[in-house]
């Protein structure tokens, strides 16, 4: 039986980019949110 | 643009307490695959992104064609919102996907015809931004990006099938059985509960995404507005 | 309302009459698209180094590239002419269908681009001693060529109406017509490597699947495009 190949380091950096990527476009809405609420008012 | 929604606010929360449990079952739950090892793990979210970028893109097309029947610019917004959010998914679909072919299929990049269809893809969107930036008038850029996002959707799949018809080597996970697909692995029920909770998982995300992103357009909207009746006034 | 409006039929030979007529005087897009197109074989020659092997393989390739490029230039220049001149709104206060407006441009860009096709094949031929006269490419580039100009109507409509024209509509067409592109310039090397039908067909259907999906959709929605 082969013991899987060891391929960890490229989970990290899948799920860095996957989690990253959505942290971006989050606080790139909530960026955007801001100032159009402050302008409203 | 009143004060945010009860149900918004729950959705937020389920969504929140799915993804966890998602992540928690991807890390300790889902059994390592005997060959690829841990990189396998990015499968379950990979595939799920790439959905996610799906429905975006479908939720455009169909919220043009609703747009150019029934004129409320309430459709627009959801246009508008769900290439947004599809763009950002299938961009993290690709790039996990690259970061899983590199191990597997010793390569960053292969011209594949899912790989290249979602790259076209992203190119059609972000066609999509550029023509709407070019778009002052409302009404009129309304109009274009509804006409654009259905024309785009219509062509990916004639566009898949043009590149299927030159060889694939992806692996077809899901209905298909091809030994000849390097990397493709038989899913065990332990696997294939976790890809399935991703999947749920991630279409919550993308609802609330996109609930929040249309309250975002509305807003912006109105702000444009104000803007407008203020430069009136003003003259 | 039948009396008073021409058939459809009518107001669409209209407009390519007067699309014709107008390039018969002009000959400014006609000349500049074949100009155009036989410089891009000229730099090709070059970049490429197109020597009598390389040549069979990369033929069909180099043709739908010069024949892509010059498309984009006749058609953004098609419609910004009828933009420009305010033409186009005196098309649509015309007491004519739409439809008629969408499918007598399409017909003329059509036109125009067959005729670039018909020069720049013998041209192609003369130059690197070779016969492209053949039926079955003949067929691929009417096929393809109408897919492309049914798209690049409605785009080009939409992007001379845009504040950055000149650049939106190349970025506007080219992911939406990689299918046709793909597919002519596999059927089209199919062809000049003297392959069976069977080898081909697969692409020709393709080509006839896109052309009917896109000439129907885009005659449908050509109406929200150029409404005021």
């Amino acid at each position: 039986m082969d013991t899987p190949a060891n391929t960890i380091h490229y989970f990290f950096a899948g799920y860095a980019v996957i989690f990253g990527s959505i942290l971006i476009y989050i606080i790139n809405l909530i960026g955007r949110f801001m100032p159009s609420s402050l302008a409203q008012s | 643009m009143g004060q945010k929604p009860k149900a918004l606010t729950i959705l937020d929360w389920i969504t929140g307490i799915l993804f966890i449990t998602a992540i928690l079952g991807v890390f300790f739950y889902a059994p390592l695959e005997a060959v690829m090892g841990w990189v396998q793990k990015v499968f379950y979210f990979h595939v799920a992104a790439g959905w996610t970028g799906m429905l975006g893109f479908l939720v455009s097309a169909v919220a043009g064609v609703l747009y150019l029947v029934k004129k409320d610019p309430r459709w627009d917004r959801i246009g508008f919102a769900g290439v947004e959010i599809g763009m950002v998914f299938m961009l993290i679909c690709i790039i996990t996907g690259s970061i899983w072919a590199r191990p597997i299929w010793n390569t960053w990049w292969t011209w594949d015809p899912r790989l290249t269809t979602a790259t076209i893809m992203e190119l059609i969107y972000a066609a999509y931004l550029l023509l709407r930036q070019g778009v002052e008038e409302p009404d009129r850029r309304a109009r274009f990006g509804a006409v654009y996002a259905i024309i785009g959707f219509i062509s990916v799949p004639l566009t898949f099938l043009s590149i299927r018809i030159f060889r694939t080597i992806h692996p077809v996970v899901i209905g298909s059985n091809d030994p000849g697909a390097a990397g493709a692995f038989d899913m065990t029920p332990r696997m294939m509960q976790v890809f399935m909770f991703s999947l749920v998982a991630f279409s919550f995300i993308f609802a609330d995404i996109l609930w929040h992103r249309i309250r975002l357009g509305a807003l912006a909207d109105h702000v444009e507005q104000k803007k407008i009746q203020l430069q009136t006034w003003g003259e | 309302m039948k009396n008073s409006s021409p058939s459809l039929w009518k107001a669409t030979l209209a407009v390519v009459w007067k699309d014709l007529t107008a390039e018969l005087r002009s000959r400014e897009l006609l000349t500049s698209m074949l100009v155009f197109a036989l410089l891009v074989i000229l730099i090709f020659n070059f970049a490429l180094e197109l020597d009598a092997r390389a040549r069979a393989n990369i033929t069909a390739g180099v043709l739908w590239v010069t024949f892509t490029f010059a498309g984009t230039l006749g058609l953004n220049r098609s419609m910004a002419v009828e933009k420009d001149r305010g033409c186009l709104d005196g098309l649509l206060l015309a007491p004519v269908d739409r439809a008629a407006i969408y499918l007598g441009k399409a017909l003329s860009n059509w036109v125009f681009l067959l005729i670039v096709a018909g020069i720049v094949l013998p041209v192609y031929s003369l130059l690197y001693n070779t016969n492209l006269f053949q039926p079955g490419l003949i067929l691929v580039i009417l096929l393809a060529s109408e897919g492309y100009i049914a798209v690049g109507t409605l785009l080009a409509s939409m992007a001379v109406q845009a504040r950055t024209r000149d650049i939106l509509l190349p970025i506007l067409l080219f992911p939406v017509v990689i299918p046709v592109l793909v597919a002519a310039v596999k059927a089209s090397s199919g062809f000049l490597e003297g392959l069976g039908w069977v080898d081909v067909s697969t692409w020709v259907n393709l080509l006839i699947v896109y052309d009917v999906i896109f000439t129907a959709v885009s005659f449908m929605v050509f109406d929200f495009v150029v409404e005021e």
